[in-house]
């Protein structure tokens, strides 16, 4: 590897800390007592606690998924927090009002929040365990009149939206932890852009779990109108804790005619350590509703941390020639376990889709590929490609590929490709024989295995990722 | 659990009174008890089942299923018509019973062994070797239809290849059924010792039968640098429910061969699970598979590699027309350890029609590093360009197509080794493929 990222890769978990701030939580367990409480924190309308409550009801007649290819402890939903936010909760308008602690945290972390804003042209709404603390750029964004902020702050400034949107692409009825986030959800950002504005700035959101045993209930919610266009970005750390922490976010996207939404992540939340004790369990739900006629939704990920992944970031192809796209890297090391994928629905005439998923296995990890490409008896034309590629380092690890491929209109085109591959002697052999030494040849190697996703990720992010490999296979090859 | 599935198979274990008579060998004997009482507490799957999910077996489930007449009638010179000239010896078995007027057994035993099970237990070696090989099934791809068949089956094909068995002659084992609403459980078991070759022909056909159930096991035990060419021509009546489960295991630097046909019955599974146990197999596997009218035509093969060095190729075609459904679910498993394997699949699935429909699912499980493995899906249909092609040399356009279609599905069954059937399943294929 090269001396860059050798000098990370020799850095311990550098997200592993713990910020003491003081913070308002509820009991454990869950009721609908916690739930009303959680909504009336919130000073929340009638309507959302309802929905809150049918969704609790029915996550109660659920059971947890066993499809995965996945094993864990089973999670005392009885033991979880539900609730906690930083205790200190008056709006701030300027970053100078925010507790120093918060603001330690962040440059810990490496994202000096007004620097980076500026330097990068990104508005970064910072959600620190449950409640949004400050939002930057929100007034720049105004002038084109894009909604950019706290789920929350949305639900009182834009009940209208959030009636309309919520629960349309993932109703509280889809899977046992959409219902349980429906139910419990604190906080989350929502986003709108309006009829033909191109969103001048990249969206993020950092998230940050805090409170030691606070499972995260985030929901995002993103709506771009006709002809509108965005470009959000998400990404994770977490701090280094023994006790397995409950992540179940939803993430809803609705494209409108001719809108296009491209959505990226990359996840490193603490994945416990090399013997498997402690780290996140990351249950996500993340959908995205091509509802218009040519709209486009893109879904890149690059999956590095969690204990236990199971995420499928999808999309419904709805409207006529609506496009989908799913890019993915996920990498898994030590006793991490990821089951990901994506699933395609065509329903519309001439939709496309495509998705390209790259997995690396290390260590004693099991890494599996699901995917779902459906095209109904109505979806005229649809096209689908895929492409699912596993690396294993290592005889220890296994490495899974589960396509579904359902299709019911004969003008349908689907095509899946897979393959499974080692770094080869040969191909260490060559780079030797060129004069570079064999850390470089295999940092090489997975760089340009992964070159098909990473080139859809915005900038900043493609250079963390590239760092955040180097430092999660540490010790695992060469 | 789905009630159908229940009372069908607390009626089929309770059907036949002669099922009860247990081998007087003491080890099949628990075979079939251990069968008979797992069934009776899990009963056969239904679509809840991820594995059975996309093939729906209620209307087998809702018929009501009586066992065979043992004296059916049937015209022995249309049953012969089916035999093909390259065999040396022809087993025909008539509603799952061996029927010795209609089979020829070729008078020289001591390289390869045709014989029932009855027989086959009476050889003191013989019998040895059954018990070591039979019920070779579990892992993947066992379902409850392999224990009905193990707890139900009347008589068992035995073919027993000797090491000097070494010019892959041909036996063709022909299941004729002949019932209306009726089930059978044809049993088969080869058995190649070391370095023998045999060439299998496995046929299913119906005759004046109708809604009928065929739930056949058949299992292939390959010894070390043994070779085994296993044909399964699946052309049961088109009212017919087939279920089969192929279970196949492959010793030190065995080959085995599959050409799988399936272009009959109204609902169709086949479970072809082949494991590679010592090192250096090989495993070459190529199905065909006709959706036609309403049917429902279902392959499920799993392909494990449990040693290093093995070698597995695979190619699945499949045409749906009508209103058909066609399943393939194709599992390729390195196991840990079993390095420096090589594993390819290909996928192929061509939809004819607006209402016909396409499941396919190609899934790969490696826990090895130093392999390489590969599979490709497709689902498409003819491309236009081909088709203008065609055209422009004067064939209209259902000619066209039905040359493509044709194309297509011949190149699963083009290096056939028994010539005589390869047109055999080429006019099935010209039938069935019509635009």
């Amino acid at each position: 590897m090269s001396t860059a990222i050798d000098n990370i890769v020799n850095q311990p978990y550098t997200a592993g800390f713990h910020t003491e701030i003081e913070t308002d939580s509820v009991a454990r367990g869950l009721s609908e007592d916690v739930i009303r409480t959680i909504s009336s924190k919130k000073n929340e309308p009638e309507w959302l606690l309802e929905f809150r409550l049918k969704a609790y009801q029915h996550w109660l007649t659920m059971t947890e998924p066993k499809w995965p290819n996945v094993t864990y402890p089973k999670i005392d939903f009885q033991d979880i927090i539900y609730y906690s936010a930083p205790k200190s909760k008056v709006t701030k308008k300027s970053m100078d009002e925010v507790d120093p602690e918060l603001l330690k945290t962040f440059e810990k972390l490496g994202i000096p929040m007004n620097e980076r804003a500026a330097l990068a042209g990104v508005a970064v709404d910072v959600v620190f365990d449950s409640v949004s603390v400050t939002t930057t750029y929100k007034e720049k964004l105004a002038e084109y009149g894009i909604i950019f902020c706290s789920f929350s702050e949305a639900v009182r400034d834009h009940p209208d939206l959030i009636k309309r949107y919520l629960g349309s692409v993932v109703p509280y009825t889809d899977n046992f932890y959409s219902a349980l986030n429906s139910a419990v959800f604190t906080d989350g950002s929502f986003c709108y852009i309006p009829k033909g504005v191109k969103c001048p700035m990249d969206l993020s959101t950092y998230f940050r779990i805090n409170t030691q045993d606070s499972g995260q209930f985030e929901r995002t919610l993103i709506v771009a109108e006709e002809g509108s266009q965005v470009c959000y970005l998400e990404g994770c750390t977490a701090p280094q804790f023994d006790t397995n922490q409950l992540h179940a976010a939803v993430v809803e996207l609705i494209a409108l005619d001719d809108a296009d939404i491209k959505y990226s992540t990359v996840q490193n939340w603490y994945a416990g350590d090399e013997n498997g004790v402690g780290g996140i369990f990351n249950f996500v739900t993340k959908r995205g509703l091509c509802k218009g006629k040519n709209s486009k939704i893109s879904w890149t990920q690059v999956e590095t941390g969690s204990a236990v992944t199971w995420k499928y970031p999808s999309c419904i192809l709805l409207g006529d020639n609506s496009v989908g796209e799913f890019y993915s890297v996920a990498l898994t090391n030590h006793m991490q376990q990821a089951d990901t994928g994506t699933k395609m629905f065509h329903i519309g005439k001439n939709t496309r889709s495509r998705i390209i998923s790259k997995g690396i296995s290390a260590g004693k990890s099991n890494n599996s590929y699901r995917g779902l490409v459906k095209v109904s008896p109505k979806a005229e034309g649809a096209r689908n490609y895929s492409q699912c590629d596993s690396m294993l380092i290592g005889d220890l690890c296994g490495a899974n590929t589960f396509p579904y491929i359902e299709v019911a209109n004969k003008s349908a085109m689907v095509e899946h490709e897979a393959s499974t591959s080692k770094i080869g002697e040969e191909q260490l052999f060559y780079f030797l024989s060129r004069g570079i030494d064999s850390e470089e040849a295999v940092s090489m190697i997975i760089n340009g295995f992964v070159r098909d996703v990473f080139m859809h990720l915005p900038m900043e992010f493609a250079v963390e990722a590239t760092k955040l490999l180097g430092l999660k296979l540490e010790g695992s090859v060469g | 659990m789905n009630q159908h599935s229940v009372k069908f198979t607390a009626d089929l274990l309770t059907a036949d009174s002669t099922s009860v008579a247990y081998s007087t060998e003491d080890w099949l004997k628990k075979y079939q008890l251990e069968a008979r009482a797992h069934l009776e507490k899990c009963s056969l799957p239904t679509t809840a089942e991820e594995e059975w999910r996309f093939t729906d077996l209620t209307a087998l489930y809702k018929s009501n299923l009586t066992p065979p007449a043992l004296d059916e009638p049937i015209d022995a010179s249309v049953a012969k018509s089916f035999l093909i000239p390259e065999a040396i010896s022809s087993v025909v078995l008539l509603n799952g019973v061996y029927s010795s007027s209609l089979s020829t057994v070729s008078s020289d035993q001591t390289k390869i062994r045709v014989c029932n099970m009855a027989s086959a237990m009476n050889d003191a070696q013989l019998n040895a070797s059954l018990k070591r090989r039979f019920n070779s099934l579990e892992g993947d791809g066992v379902s409850g239809f392999c224990e009905m068949n193990t707890a139900l089956f009347k008589d068992a094909v035995v073919i027993h290849a000797n090491s000097n068995s070494s010019s892959f002659e041909t036996i063709h084992v022909l299941n004729i059924s002949t019932g209306k609403h009726t089930f059978n459980h044809p049993r088969l078991l080869v058995i190649a010792e070391e370095q023998a070759k045999v060439c299998v022909l496995e046929d299913y056909i119906g005759i004046g039968g109708f809604g009928y159930m065929t739930n056949a096991v058949s299992e292939f035990s390959l010894a070390a640098e043994s070779q085994v060419i296993h044909v399964k021509l699946q052309r049961d009546d088109d009212s017919a429910f087939h279920i089969a489960h192929t279970h196949v295991g492959v010793d030190q630097s065995a080959s085995y061969q599959n050409w799988s046909v399936s272009v009959g019955a109204a609902v169709s599974r086949h479970n072809l699970v082949t494991r590679q146990r010592e090192e250096g197999g090989h495993i070459a596997i190529k199905g065909l598979a006709l959706g036609h009218d309403k049917r429902i035509v279902d392959t499920h093969s799993c392909i494990e590699h449990t040693k290093p060095h093995g070698q597995s190729v695979q190619v699945h075609k499949t045409i749906a027309g009508d209103r058909s459904k066609v399943v393939f679910n194709g599992k390729v498993k390195v196991q840990r350890g079993a390095q420096q394997t090589n594993s390819s699949q290909q996928n192929r699935n061509l939809l004819l029609s607006a209402r016909a429909s396409v499941d396919a699912k190609p899934e790969l499980e490696i826990f090895a590093d130093d392999v390489k493995c590969a599979h490709g899906a497709t689902v498409g249909q003819v491309s236009e360009d081909e088709l203008f092609y065609l055209k422009s040399r004067g064939l209209n356009d259902d000619l066209a197509r039905n040359l493509l279609n044709y194309a297509f599905a011949r190149e699963v069954i083009e290096d056939l080794p028994i010539k005589s059937l390869g047109a055999v399943i080429e006019s099935y294929i010209r039938d069935q493929t019509k635009t």
